[in-house]
């Protein structure tokens, strides 16, 4: 992956395993998952719901729990600083900065017998000691385009909206260098999404703030991010410039995955799906674990793919053995757009 | 593709409703709303939370009485019916929620859910109901009749809630946000689901949901809710390329989409090469049957 700026990656993840110990199951989340986000970027991470892309964004916040959550392997390296195996107390120090996160459900984060303004404060004092607590909170809430009265108000007298700014305004509140975003917008209207969105870029361009989002939505992730990771059971297994992932994709779930997106219908008038359902990851087979539900599958598909570059289309890579015959159904079909 | 001319099934004139909330404001949720459901259409009901197109899905139904206005299902006004004999006309008419799980009784088996729907009807209830989910792609079907709800998947759970509603023979089914629980790859699966009802039992739909993709996929005619009041109202094609409210624009401009940013990254990515490619490897990647 190309990475001409100076210093090191703000997020650098390697190969990193991760399994869920839940009794005597093995829950195996993440099977090898490696990503980089430079300062100033804006990244989108997409997949399903089971496929580890939240458990992925609490592994970069030190938020798995250490008494069922086991690394197995791999490496995360935040500012150029392992922090694999940090212990909680570590964490703590380093949580907020140069990382900060918002999520998908405010009212779960905020504290709902206490003031905006305070839950705000709380971060201001934690990660600027000295400065004018109630001002900085002020300057805040106008960078996130609340009215300076809604410090005064408690979570429930907000919009769901105006919730989600609240608690951006906490994590900016840490001064963080890169965001990550789980779902921010899922809870709402698409209006305000549009308006949470449309924040999100201008602060991550008027900060220089690099940002991490996560999400279900196809369309979300395509609107806003620069480079795109598709992730399946555990694997990221497709990514690149947006250009390249979404407008010639070539792994055949991220195929299957903008077709349901866009509730695309084949020649027959229905509704394109991906048959079957994503693998237990309590089971993990061997080889590629899209496999069960793809229609290119060849006897090499029992091994886990390699990461192969897409020729001719810059930083774009997958994890397919069968990307040629895939492409080759794919460029058929373009050629009977030109010629329809 | 239903006939102009098909005959109203569920007519809304005039529809009002006030809430008071807890602070003891009224809210005007639904304003003078006329709507009309023809007999096999498709009809999507689009608009934000708060628009009210919620509650006017549940006056339909005949959950919450409207301060003014009336209710007719197939001519007969629901309101002027007894309670028997509305209890037997509200069967014509099915809802189906966002969230399936809340919908199902977790303490009762598959045999138990379905038959209670199928037991209003002559037969036998166990062959019956094996067949419906089948129908709904639930296969083999007996090997689901002993199982509890939280033993299904949640595209499964849908699946079963659709069981349901079609175990009733009903001319409309009232589907609010069928789709927003589900993943992106299971939609298709409950959509495909939609239009095979819709062709093998001739069901109409009155679709409440906030997906415009949706919407324009599947929907004949589309109504945009705001704040009470329906803005625009048209065929789906229409509304949703060319719309003529403000706010239906609005709204169309602040859904992401893919289609765009497709637009966007240039002529050799555009959307026509996505859609070809949807056709030519859906043998491959997508399994378009009702699969399971």
């Amino acid at each position: 992956m190309a990475n001409s700026e100076p210093g090191p990656p703000l997020i650098e993840v390697d190969d990193l395993r991760l399994a869920y110990v839940i009794g005597t199951q093995v829950v195996h989340a993440l099977q090898g998952v490696s990503l980089v986000v430079g300062a100033g970027e804006v990244v989108g991470l997409v997949g399903e719901s089971g496929s580890g892309k939240s458990t992925l964004a609490s592994a970069l916040m030190g938020l798995t729990d250490p008494r069922r959550a086991r690394i197995d392997g791999g490496r995360i390296a935040i500012d150029g600083k392992d922090v694999t195996h940090l212990s909680a107390a570590e964490w703590e120090r380093m949580r907020g900065h140069p990382l900060a996160m918002v999520f998908q459900d405010p009212l779960n984060f905020l504290n709902p017998v206490m003031r905006a303004g305070r839950q705000i404060g709380e971060s201001v004092r934690r990660h600027d000691p000295g400065v004018d607590v109630s001002a900085r909170v002020h300057e805040l809430l106008e960078l996130v385009r609340l009215p300076p009265s809604s410090a005064r108000a408690y979570p429930h007298e907000l919009s769901g909206g105006m919730r989600q700014r609240v608690l951006l305004a906490i994590a900016l509140g840490c001064r963080p260098r890169l965001l990550i975003a789980d779902e921010p917008t899922t809870a709402l209207d698409v209006t305000t999404q549009a308006e949470i969105m449309l924040l999100l870029r201008d602060l991550c361009r008027s900060l220089g703030m690099a940002m991490l989002l996560i999400s279900h939505d196809l369309g979300l992730v395509a609107d806003a991010c620069e480079r795109i990771h598709v992730m399946y059971a555990g694997r990221i297994i497709e990514w690149g410039e947006r250009r390249g992932v979404f407008g010639n994709p070539c792994h055949p779930y991220t195929i299957g995955l903008l077709q349901s997106a866009y509730a695309a219908r084949n020649a027959a008038g229905r509704f394109v799906t991906i048959g079957g359902e994503a693998p237990n990851l309590a089971r993990p087979a061997e080889g590629c674990p899209f496999a069960p539900r793809c229609g290119f599958v060849l006897e090499a598909c029992r091994r886990m793919p390699d990461a192969v570059p897409v020729e001719g289309d810059g930083a774009h890579t997958l994890r397919c053995w069968n990307a040629r015959s895939v492409r080759a159904a794919a460029n058929g079909a373009s050629e009977q757009a030109d010629a329809g | 593709m239903p006939a102009e001319e098909a005959p109203p099934l569920l007519v809304l004139e005039d529809i009002a409703k006030t809430f008071r909330s807890a602070g003891g404001e009224t809210v005007h949720a639904v304003r003078g709303v006329s709507l009309t459901v023809r007999e096999r259409e498709t009809v999507a009901l689009v608009g934000e939370s708060g628009s009210g197109k919620s509650t006017l899905g549940r006056i339909a139904l005949g959950l919450i009485r409207p301060d003014a206005g009336r209710v007719l299902l197939a001519g007969r006004d629901l309101e002027a019916l007894s309670t028997r004999e509305f209890r037997r006309a509200r069967c014509a008419m099915q809802p189906i929620f966002q969230d399936p799980t809340a919908a199902l009784n977790p303490r009762r088996t598959i045999r138990s859910l379905l038959g209670q729907a199928c037991g209003r009807f002559a037969g036998d209830v166990e062959q019956r109901s094996i067949e419906l989910l089948e129908s709904v792609g639930l296969r083999p079907g007996a090997d689901y009749m002993g199982r509890l709800p939280h033993e299904l998947s949640g595209g499964q759970r849908q699946r079963l809630v659709l069981a349901r509603a079609i175990a009733m023979q009903p001319r409309l089914v009232i589907a609010d946000e069928p789709l927003s629980g589900a993943d992106v790859s299971i939609r298709g699966q409950i959509l495909n689901l939609l239009l095979d009802i819709r062709e093998e039992r001739g069901v109409a739909y009155l679709m409440i949901t906030h997906d415009i993709s949706v919407a324009r996929a599947f929907a004949d005619r589309v109504a945009v809710m705001m704040q009470g009041q329906i803005v625009e109202c048209g065929p789906a094609e229409e509304v949703l390329t060319a719309p003529r409210h403000q706010y239906t624009q609005r709204l169309l401009k602040a859904v992401p989409s893919i289609e765009r940013t497709a637009a966007m990254a240039g002529p050799a990515y555009g959307l026509a090469e996505s859609r070809a490619r949807a056709s030519a490897l859906s043998a491959g990647v997508g399994h378009s049957g009702a699969s399971g």
